[in-house]
């Protein structure tokens, strides 16, 4: 029987992973020349391209939305006769720089849109989107990082456009039919986020992460939570502030909507009303989980364990104890923590003190 | 020797080339880890290219090389979508198979794993950072990487058929 743990083959294989680096390295000239992109540049032409025809797409996406040549957004009435979303939203209530750059971009989009086949686009597999809303999120603390928001009425779809780039990328695309429709999305700024549109066309809530405190973001594009009805338009967060404590979001949202005035809507507290991600949603399943972990705790403990903390698995919800030892005896450690799992039901996972 | 940017003024270049030398190799293993060998190089230059353009932003973060390597991951989606569906690693050097038991292919079972567990399992096992580096630079929590080593090593000596 072979004596070698996966960890010495895993030490092994780094060995030959840093071969890999160093070969790569030693083609490519000194790993910190930066400055001779000319080569690189050489090299990213083909995905230029692509960022290019992606580009057009999305301004075609955005001329699909305005019905006409209107301003971006105002879509959902395509007789509306607002000014253009950057005027509309240039009120002195909130910092738009950031934004107006991004409708600046979006309107540049726009201008270069020219004649494709959405239809055969990959980037857009769903002619629901050409009836989709979009929304569109600034981060203060990165203004140069926009995203943009698409919600039909059977998917969601997430695209970044980089104040100041032509790069545009599409993040995540929900399956159309979805029910819920609901992806996990991967935002710059925002990190992690869950949106979901079960509750009708339009209608979208996302939470997620703003450095290391949870936040919520709710975004509400048509009728729902608190009877909050917000038709169509360009939507910005004013602030995605990590809260004290839970999950709300202290946000206002500047909209414009059928060629109305600016109004401010400040949603009464409807993120509270969330559940919270970090928590099973049936009480009686949080006090089962929570007597789980006291056992759980109490058996590691008496086996001579040091426990550092335990807590509810936020993807799952499952209880969780996260432990440190010592003890190198991988074999009789799994052993003990199958037996705590299987006895208790709860996740144990193990860190050693190696570092 | 000293790098002479085009067109910028030498004294902002060198804290950004000296920084960058640091930040280079951690992203380039991280991605490797998380993307394969084919991606990982190009998506390396093509971040450090962003870090440059937007060097004096990140000057102002807390964290910049853990931003960097999000940044990566978007910047990852195109490169995947247009030049590798599956992630590609090299195959394990395997000096003494003669064992019975030995079950090759750890490569293979690497990619099995989930991107997460995979990137925690190689940043730390096989580069041999500490957890909390490899927390620093994923930009999460400490429990979290433990919790993906753990579960990415239990996950290989399924694969493996190991039992230690």
């Amino acid at each position: 029987m072979s004596t070698e743990t996966i960890e010495d083959r895993l030490e092994q294989y780094g060995k030959t992973l840093e071969g890999v680096l160093a070969t790569a390295v030693a083609l490519d000239g000194e790993p910190a020349q930066l400055t001779d992109r000319r080569h690189q540049r050489s090299r990213r032409t083909p995905r230029l391209v692509a960022a290019a025809v992606s580009v057009v797409l999305v301004g075609l996406v955005m001329w699909a939305w305005s019905g006409d040549s209107g301003s971006v957004g105002t879509t959902i009435d395509p007789t509306a006769t607002t000014a253009s979303p950057v005027d509309d939203l240039a009120s002195p209530a909130v910092d738009l720089a950031a934004s107006a750059t991004c409708l600046d971009r979006l309107d540049e989009l726009r201008d270069n849109m020219a004649s494709g086949d959405l239809a055969n686009s990959p980037f857009v597999p769903d002619p629901h989107l050409r009836d989709a809303t979009p929304v569109t999120i600034v981060d203060p603390e990165r203004a140069a990082v926009t995203h943009v928001i698409i919600v039909g009425d059977t998917m969601a779809a997430v695209c970044v456009v980089p104040a100041g780039s032509n790069d545009v990328e599409w993040l995540s695309i929900a399956e159309p039919g979805e029910q819920p429709a609901a992806t996990k999305i991967d935002l710059w700024g925002l990190r992690t986020a869950q949106m979901t549109s079960p509750a009708g066309p339009m209608s979208i809530h996302g939470y997620g992460r703003v450095g290391s405190d949870v936040v919520s973001v709710d975004l509400v594009v048509g009728k729902h939570r608190n009877e909050a009805v917000i038709e169509a338009g360009w939507f910005v967060v004013e602030a995605i502030q990590p809260a004290q404590s839970g999950n709300v979001l202290k946000a206002s949202l500047e909209y414009s909507a059928k060629g109305q005035a600016i109004e401010t809507i400040r949603l009464p507290e409807p993120i509270e009303q969330l559940p919270q991600p970090d928590a099973p949603s049936d009480p009686r399943d949080a006090a089962a989980a929570s007597q789980a972990l006291k056992e759980a705790v109490a058996c590691l403990e008496a086996e001579g364990n040091t426990i550092h903390e335990s807590y509810l698995d936020t993807d799952t919800g499952t209880p969780t104890i996260s432990m440190s030892t010592t003890n190198t005896d991988t074999r009789a450690m799994g052993q003990l923590a199958d037996l705590c799992s299987t006895r208790h039901s709860v996740n144990i996972d193990i860190g050693y003190l190696s570092e | 020797m000293v790098e002479v940017y085009e067109g910028v003024d030498d004294t902002m270049a060198r804290p950004f080339e000296g920084w960058v030398v640091e930040a280079r190799p951690r992203l380039e293993r991280a991605f490797l880890a998380r993307y394969g060998v084919e991606i990982a190089g190009e998506l390396t230059a093509e971040v450090m290219a962003w870090a440059w353009e937007h060097r004096g932003e990140l000057e102002a973060m807390s964290n910049p090389v853990g931003y960097l390597y999000r940044v990566g991951q978007s910047k990852a989606r195109r490169l995947v979508r247009w030049r590798a569906s599956t992630i590609a690693l090299p195959p394990e050097q395997v000096a003494d198979s003669g064992s019975p038991e030995f079950e090759p292919g750890l490569e293979v079972a690497l990619v099995k794993l989930s991107d997460d567990q995979r990137t925690a399992v190689i940043l730390v096992h096989c580069f041999g950072w500490t957890q909390p580096g490899v927390a620093e630079l994923l930009d999460i929590e400490l429990h979290t990487v433990r919790n993906r080593v753990h579960r990415g090593l239990a996950a290989l000596r399924r694969e493996l058929g190991a039992d230690i």
